[in-house]
């Protein structure tokens, strides 16, 4: 131990009792800087002491102290630092219950309010920057950016191409792509039949495989392209749109979700398993002409 | 003191019921595009040994390449722990040239047992611009 002995610029503190050491130190971190060699010299005896087990005696003194000035008859089940006026202060200022009460029934009850509240909000209150549509069934959501549905399935009721009665189509074009769309197994009205006149067919694209299909229609007028697109069956597709609202279009039993995607209107909605997308240049009163033709002859919005 | 946390509560209850809602939306990629109108991918197990990576992509009208940048993959031995395994960007038929719309699976040979997710991008050109965007697909776990 005494290997770590080394000359002591100020050896009185040897001397010194563990407190008074203590004290020294203490005295410089709380007031002004003492002597840097002092304060180093103090903390070097301190630590040696505690090395050589020297604190032991100490602490025993003071246990010794303890039990005879205050572990007496007159203390006991008394705390050493009396605080139980100050507990009852807290106790009125933070509204504490009695001990005597039982706050279990009331904390469940305050849970359960809570989640209730929780679930009412979360399906009725939507933060401004994201959409949802219908509060059991929902079917899209949207963001600033994206628009979306939240799941592969639709709640909407499709109505079935039961008719045998010849549709009317304002384009030999939209007369192929229906035709098209038959074709790939989907026997549900998505094809419009009515497209502003300057539109010009232009052609179809299609990927159809056994257990699904996409199929996209193309015009075109003054330069830009209009595409309608059908997919079966519905994919988590994530469309572009601007930061506008999404404004809700319902007929047929069907939400149509309109939003725009910079210059471009766009309408995306689903029924049964098919989800359907029509973008294009066209004004919104047009492209709510374009979904009602989808439905003429049986529209019920 | 009550009405105080009455108060207290119902905001706290708003304020936990806002991220429930917004945290439905997968939003990945955000901004409206020139080129881009709709896009998707999904991973699906083929055999034990092999999965693929299906996507569809839409531009705005037909461009002039039309398609997938890159796809990465990534792996995990218990479904926690993730690392990429490997970004393809010279697997044939990732793009397609003067088309609307485009849709094409890739395929990767995969180890039983492993989870896999992909990190698709896409992307749309037309007269030299161009508008990207990337989803993360579905996890699988091969069987």
């Amino acid at each position: 131990m005494n290997n770590n002995k080394r000359s002591l610029r100020y050896p009185f503190l040897e001397k010194l009792s563990t407190e008074d050491l203590e004290d020294i130190i203490r005295a410089d971190l709380e007031g002004p800087d003492l002597d840097y060699t002092l304060v180093s010299e103090a903390s070097h005896i301190l630590s040696m002491r505690r090395c050589n087990g020297d604190g032991e005696s100490e602490t025993d003194a003071a246990w010794d102290r303890f039990q005879k000035l205050y572990n007496t008859s007159d203390g006991r089940d008394k705390s050493l630092y009396d605080i139980s006026d100050e507990l009852a202060e807290l106790e009125d200022e933070f509204d504490m219950p009695e001990k005597t009460q039982k706050p279990k029934k009331q904390n469940w009850r305050r849970i359960a309010a809570a989640a209730v509240a929780v679930l009412v909000l979360a399906l009725t209150v939507v933060p401004p920057t994201v959409g949802a549509v219908s509060i059991f069934t929902i079917i899209g959501q949207w963001t600033d950016e994206i628009f979306s549905f939240g799941s592969n399935h639709s709640t909407s009721q499709p109505t079935l191409n039961n008719t045998q009665e010849a549709a009317t189509y304002s384009h030999e074009g939209l007369e192929q792509f229906a035709a098209a769309v038959k074709g790939a197994g989907i026997n549900i009205e998505v094809v419009p039949k009515w497209l502003p006149e300057e539109y010009k067919f232009v052609n179809i694209e299609s990927y159809v495989e056994t257990d699904e299909a996409i199929l996209t229609a193309i015009f075109e007028a003054n330069g830009k392209q209009l595409l309608i697109s059908i997919s079966n069956p519905a994919k988590f597709y994530l469309y572009e749109k601007d930061e506008s609202s999404v404004e809700e279009y319902r007929v047929n039993g069907v939400t149509h979700f309109f939003m725009k995607n910079m210059d471009r209107n766009q309408v995306v909605w689903r029924v049964g398993e098919v989800e359907c997308c029509i973008n294009g240049s066209l004004n919104i009163e047009e492209m709510q002409k374009v979904i009602d033709s989808i439905y003429l002859g049986e529209i019920s919005k | 003191m009550k009405m105080c946390k009455s108060i207290l509560l119902i905001v706290l209850v708003l304020i936990l019921a806002a991220p429930v809602s917004a945290a439905t939306v997968p939003v990945i990629s955000p901004q409206a595009s020139q080129y881009l109108s709709f896009y998707g991918a999904e991973i699906e197990e083929v055999s034990s040994a092999e999965f693929k990576v299906t996507f569809t992509v839409q531009g705005t009208g037909t461009m002039d390449k039309l398609g997938v940048s890159s796809i990465t993959v990534y792996r995990s031995m218990d479904g926690s722990n993730w690392s990429i395994w490997f970004t393809d960007t010279t697997s044939s038929g990732m793009t397609i040239t003067n088309r609307s719309t485009y849709r094409a699976s890739i395929y990767y040979d995969g180890d039983p047992g492993v989870y896999y997710q992909a990190k698709v991008g896409f992307f749309a050109e037309q007269d030299g611009n161009a508008d990207s965007s990337y989803v993360f697909t579905n996890i699988i776990q091969l069987g």
